[in-house]
């Protein structure tokens, strides 16, 4: 069954091992990879107040289950001091979490200050993005709705109020019917 | 089906003499969610002994630790599991922990009774109340949360952050 939470929902979530129950960090950052439009992986710190402000990585493909309340690994080994791949992904500049949100035709709508993700199993897919625009309103857009990503800017479609959802909510489903759409 | 919240401290008796042997403390769960084992007792502490030394320092040592008591029944050495009590051959079926793992649950590393439970997808349950199993196969059916009763495949891990189960 899957999920659709806000990228900034996963901060703070504990990883829990599944062969001891034991609470071994937690997620301090998590690392896209724009490419892929998908969660590379989690940056993490200990558990605690008094604890290490840097606990390693946990790469996407360690991680058995994303869930409500906690995320899965098998053992304490699947959490690393380092990673490749997720050192690339951290420092990669399409990162779209600050950029402007400029339409095909040249109006700022917006930043973006949040990503939607859809949850499932140990996976987690960008589908969209949390913009707050310049009334300080937010709103909700799917990733299909975006034409190209660069450093410091998201170009969106001129139609994008269209796609737009005022809550998490049904987005999943708004996300779906969008493709639908765009397949059709 | 059986309550496991109502069977602690059933009285465990022989069927040789009649006589009580001990009072169901806790049970003792396999890696395929059966029973293995119930227990009557708990494991005593390593006794420290204080010895005056040379610098007027208090010194403690720990003194050769006694044989582990027998507190264990084995599943399948019970007769009948009823709700009244709980029937054994004789008391020769009492024996030590076997394994690090009867130890530690005979110690309640493996108490689930009043412990947050979590599926293996990383969804709270909430506070184990009651756990329900097969009294005469040992399986573990489900757990109790609330008001609702968890069917469960399985249990993963018991451990610091609670209990992990795989739901039905």
């Amino acid at each position: 069954m899957s999920m659709v939470v806000r990228a900034t929902e996963l901060i703070g979530r504990p990883i829990v091992t599944l062969d001891g129950s034991v609470d071994i960090a937690e997620v301090r950052d998590v690392v896209f990879d724009p490419q892929e439009s998908m969660v590379a992986g989690f940056a993490l710190r200990g558990r605690g107040v008094l604890s290490s402000p840097d606990a390693g990585v946990l790469p996407i493909s360690r991680v058995r289950a994303i869930g409500r309340d906690a995320i899965m690994v098998a053992h304490a080994d699947d959490v690393a001091a380092s990673d490749v791949e997720l050192s690339a992904a951290q420092t990669d500049r399409r990162n779209v979490l600050g950029d402007t949100v400029v339409t095909e035709s040249g109006s700022q709508v917006g930043k973006v200050v949040n990503l939607i993700l859809r949850v499932e199993g140990g996976s987690a897919e960008v589908v969209g993005y949390e913009i707050q625009g310049s009334d300080s309103g937010r709103s909700l857009i799917p990733v299909h709705a975006t034409l190209s990503v660069s450093g410091d800017t998201l170009m969106v479609k001129d139609e994008v109020d269209r796609y737009a959802s005022a809550d998490l909510a049904g987005f999943g489903a708004a996300v779906d019917r969008h493709r639908q759409g765009d397949r059709a | 089906m059986t309550s496991l919240r109502e069977a602690i401290d059933r009285r465990i008796i022989a069927r040789d003499t009649a006589e009580e042997i001990g009072r169901l403390r806790r049970i003792i769960i396999g890696s395929d969610t059966h029973v293995t084992a119930i227990t009557t007792g708990d494991l005593p502490q390593v006794a420290m002994l204080a010895t005056p030394a040379p610098s007027m320092a208090v010194a403690a040592m720990p003194v050769e630790p006694p044989p582990p008591p027998s507190i264990v029944i084995d599943w399948t050495d019970i007769v009948g599991f009823g709700p009244d009590a709980i029937v054994v051959p004789s008391a020769a079926a009492l024996r030590a922990p076997a394994s690090e793992h009867e130890r530690y649950a005979a110690e309640g590393g493996q108490d689930l009774l009043d412990r947050p439970a979590m599926t293996d997808g990383g969804d709270a349950l909430g506070t184990i109340k009651d756990v329900q199993f097969d009294e005469k196969s040992g399986h573990i059916e489900g757990v109790v949360v609330g008001d609702a009763t968890v069917k469960v495949a399985a249990i993963v891990a018991v451990g610091p952050h609670g209990v992990i189960v795989t739901p039905a």
